[in-house]
């Protein structure tokens, strides 16, 4: 039999009757969290069930999702004990035993797991996260491989922690490397551009990374984000002048929305921001014609 | 308070054990057990897709058209002005029972017709029906209709009415391009649940309505190919329909002629400030041209519906994180419109601003304009900025009961509440945005205008706010650059040249100048008249402690 079958069914039906409940009626707002209707709905129905592993699973899933730890670990050894061969036993034992801040506990079952699902890049990817949180950062990444080499529906936020991971174990080179092979499956995506362009004006490779934030500022990326970011790789470079000026044509065009006469706080944020740097710079870069301030 | 990243993660394993990898597999095979031949997509010798065909990522110049056949086949898709009369096609390479081609080098704004077929001879034949329009340029300010169906994703008499009631609407003047608002195929989106409460259910709509969709909570995301949502939209991820590529089909923008549509991810992505979500969307929101912005996810800021956005464990805190991480960026630059489902009643707000916490902290003070948006009653909203006004407001909808409903509470927010099935229907005429709700009997429930102003020329500010310090002409320079720059007010300007090293090589301007437009020239010498060298110089202004810099570029 097929694990997954019967659960989804169970699934259907606590989500039919919690659509049901509500078209009577019942009353206005909201009286209960959706999961309590489902597992209220579902504790109903595993009355009239002979062998309800499934169903214990599913909610001991909904337990875990309100953070009812004891509940949810209750249902689970009711379903071990009825079904010790189901397969996602041990991947739910582990995610909740991650959730609650047992990481440890959760590997080994997720080791068993994943050798029974080695393609499974959804757990590949919670079982990085949970030996990242015990600080095994090379095993992490190495699960991260997995999540992403079997991951058809590659995103942006996987392909960050990829990245970041990268950069803390093996510096910007690499940590480019995986971006770089992450847009090549995503395409594009203003995300990973800045984040390149982070690394590569870490690597010493200005033009580099100016060339992408003039790409995005192309297709019609924030002027002012772009050209703050465009003086701090150039400042980085020691390009203090050329850092200047594009914060100065920032700063010009952030002034010019100003006059419709509204500002965001983070706006009158970026704007001192803008306004200290070329201070600092300008003051520091610009010498008198025969020594001294001008 | 469950943090977001946690519920994220607790959501897919729920999800994963729910469905499992080969329920579409199974479900498929399910859509089509139906009946003999045409379960295998045949018909007396035509194919039949037994999905489809629909409209997909439209562009000025492009779209996608996708369908699904019982067997596999090398499909087709031919195309052309005339019903029948194709002037071109496009073959898929390989065969497939999931059908997608791209048609390219379409006109902006222009109808066409089209056919899906096998290359091997089967074909739908001609049907006027299937025809499709392509968005006007985002320069254009054509009149553009959107239809609005929010957890429409249950086939029964209500959804049916309701759909029928839309197509009875516009049969004289047909909708351009659709907004799903999630949860489109209950209970959890299996492909099953997709043909029936999405695909059969609107097929007359689809095959003539280009649709985008944000991802509801009912759309569970399983292993396996062509079984879950992401498998079933082709959105625009690349910036290809307008705006700034997102990498990500989760959240994603467009443009239809004057409208930018910006759709976000309130399911399954990550909502905080520093994820790459909200650091697309401010991107994204900074660089709109257009007229109008409408921005659409699934889980409503402020509802007092089926789900409760006091509530901030509600659906994961998913309506605190919106309301508290995206509206503050929404209200600074100016976006007009919010959709949202996820509560299966319509509610919609006076034009608001600056809400970001429970409806207990809502006040009058909130409200732009405290009207109800009617021309016939309060009056309609009126914005002063067209195109992205920051803080004149935005207007808030819920719409989610194209399929199911319930009744509702009231949010002070809301200035209208209705408990009935029904979609919307929005209207942009230029600078005119009129929205509606239409109940299944196609009776207006409630209505809002908003009006912008005029386009006109504008002549350029002749004194702004603040200091302007133009680039130089002409740079590069053989002979003088002449520097122009715009003072506010009466102040101290310094204007200086700078070499490389940051000397200074002349001072060009220097001592008190009225507000107003002024220009210098800089003959390329120095101080003491010598011409320089050719290289990078730099123009530096100083007025009343407000620094500009510009570079030059002098040539020999």
């Amino acid at each position: 039999m097929r694990a997954l079958h019967s659960p989804r069914s169970i699934g259907r039906a606590v989500l039919l009757i919690e659509v049901m409940s509500r078209l009577c009626f019942a009353g206005p707002a909201q009286a209960h969290e959706p999961d309590e209707v489902a597992i209220h709905d579902l504790t109903l129905q595993l009355r009239g069930m002979r062998a309800p592993a499934h169903a214990l699973l599913l909610r001991a899933e909904l337990h875990r999702a309100s953070e009812q730890w004891a509940a949810a670990e209750s249902d689970l050894a009711d379903a071990a004990a009825l079904d010790p061969t189901a397969r996602e036993l041990d991947l739910c034992r582990a995610v909740l035993a991650f959730e609650r801040g047992h990481a440890a506990e959760a590997v080994p079952a997720f080791v068993r797991y994943l050798a029974r699902a080695p393609e499974d890049g959804a757990a590949h990817a919670w079982f990085a996260r949970t030996l990242l949180t015990l600080g095994r950062a090379r095993e992490a990444a190495a699960q991260y491989d997995s999540a992403l080499a079997h991951t058809t529906r590659i995103t942006p936020e996987l392909i960050l922690a990829r990245v970041a991971l990268a950069d803390s174990l093996e510096g910007p080179a690499v940590a480019l490397g995986h971006l770089e092979r992450g847009l090549a499956r995503v395409g594009a995506s203003a995300p990973l551009e800045l984040r390149a362009a982070d690394l590569e004006a870490r690597l010493g490779r200005v033009e580099a990374a100016l060339d992408r934030l003039t790409r995005l500022a192309r297709e019609g990326g924030d002027a002012v984000t772009l050209g703050w970011r465009r003086g701090e790789v150039l400042a980085g470079a020691g390009r203090a002048l050329d850092a200047c000026v594009e914060w100065s044509e920032a700063l010009q065009v952030l002034e010019q929305r100003f006059e419709t006469g509204a500002q965001t706080g983070s706006e009158e944020q970026m704007r001192a921001r803008l306004r200290a740097a070329l201070d600092l710079h300008l003051i520091a870069s610009t010498h008198a014609i025969q020594g001294g301030t001008p | 308070m469950i943090p977001q990243q946690r519920r994220t993660q607790a959501s897919m394993l729920f999800l994963l054990l729910l469905f499992g990898a080969t329920n579409g597999q199974a479900m498929a095979a399910d859509d089509i057990g139906r009946a003999g031949n045409e379960a295998l997509g045949l018909r007396a010798g035509v194919l039949i897709p037994t999905r489809g065909p629909y409209l997909q990522s439209p562009t000025s110049t492009s779209l996608v058209v996708r369908w699904r056949t019982g067997t596999a086949s090398l499909g087709r898709a031919s195309y052309g002005t005339e019903p029948g009369t194709w002037i071109a096609s496009v073959d898929e390479p390989t065969s497939t029972t999931e059908h997608e081609v791209t048609l390219t080098g379409l006109a902006p704004d222009t109808r066409y017709y089209y056919e899906v077929s096998d290359i091997g001879g089967f074909a739908t034949g001609s049907d006027s029906a299937a025809t499709f329009l392509t968005p006007p340029t985002s320069s254009s300010r054509q009149a553009t209709r959107i239809w609005v169906w929010g957890d429409g994703g249950l086939d029964n008499v209500n959804s049916r009415a309701v759909r029928d009631a839309f197509i009875a609407r516009t049969r004289t003047q047909p909708a351009d391009v659709g907004l799903m608002l999630g949860d489109n195929a209950y209970y959890s989106g299996t492909d099953s649940e997709y043909q029936s409460g999405c695909f059969t259910l609107l097929q007359p709509i689809l095959k003539r309505l280009p649709f985008l969709s944000t991802r509801g909570n009912h759309e569970v995301l399983v292993a396996g190919a062509n079984n879950d949502y992401y498998d079933f939209f082709t959105l625009p991820s690349a910036g290809q329909a307008g705006g700034i590529p997102s990498g990500s089909e989760a959240y994603y923008s467009f443009n239809w002629a004057n409208v930018h549509f910006i759709c976000l991810d309130s399911e399954g992505s990550d909502r905080t400030l520093a994820g790459p979500m909200i650091q697309w969307l401010r991107m994204d929101l900074a660089a709109s041209q257009s007229d109008w912005n409408v921005c659409f996810w699934h889980h409503p800021p402020y509802t007092k519906g089926s789900h409760d956005s006091d509530n901030i464990t509600d659906s994961g805190g998913r309506m605190r994180d919106m309301r508290e991480n995206v509206l503050p960026i929404l209200d600074s630059t100016g976006v007009d419109l919010v959709l949202a489902g996820h509560s299966h009643s319509y509610e919609r707000s006076y034009l608001i601003r600056g809400h970001y916490g429970l409806s207990t902290t809502f006040t009058e003070a909130m409200k732009v304009q405290p009207g109800d948006g009617r021309p016939q009653g309060g009056g309609a909203y009126t914005k002063a900025t067209n195109g992205k006004g920051p803080f004149e407001g935005s207007v808030y909808a819920v719409a989610g009961s194209s399929s199911q409903l319930t009744t509702l509470a009231s949010h002070p927010a809301m200035v209208s509440k209705v408990a009935a099935f029904g979609s919307m229907l929005i209207d942009v005429v230029g600078n005119q945005f009129e929205a509606r709700f239409l109940d299944l009997a196609g009776v207006v429930r409630d209505s809002f205008v908003i009006i912008k102003p005029q386009v006109l020329d504008t002549p350029p500010h002749s004194r702004p706010a603040t200091l302007v310090f133009a680039a130089p002409q002409p740079n590069p320079s053989r002979q003088s650059s002449m520097l122009r720059y715009v003072l506010p007010s009466r102040g101290r300007v310094d204007l200086m040249v700078l070499d490389v090293s940051g000397r200074v090589v002349t001072r060009v301007v220097g001592g008190f100048q009225e507000a107003g437009e002024h220009r210098a020239e800089w003959r390329g010498v120095d101080d003491r008249g010598r011409s320089v060298a050719a290289g990078i110089y730099y123009a530096r202004l100083e007025w009343n402690a407000q620094k500009r810099l510009q570079r030059l570029v002098r040539l020999r």
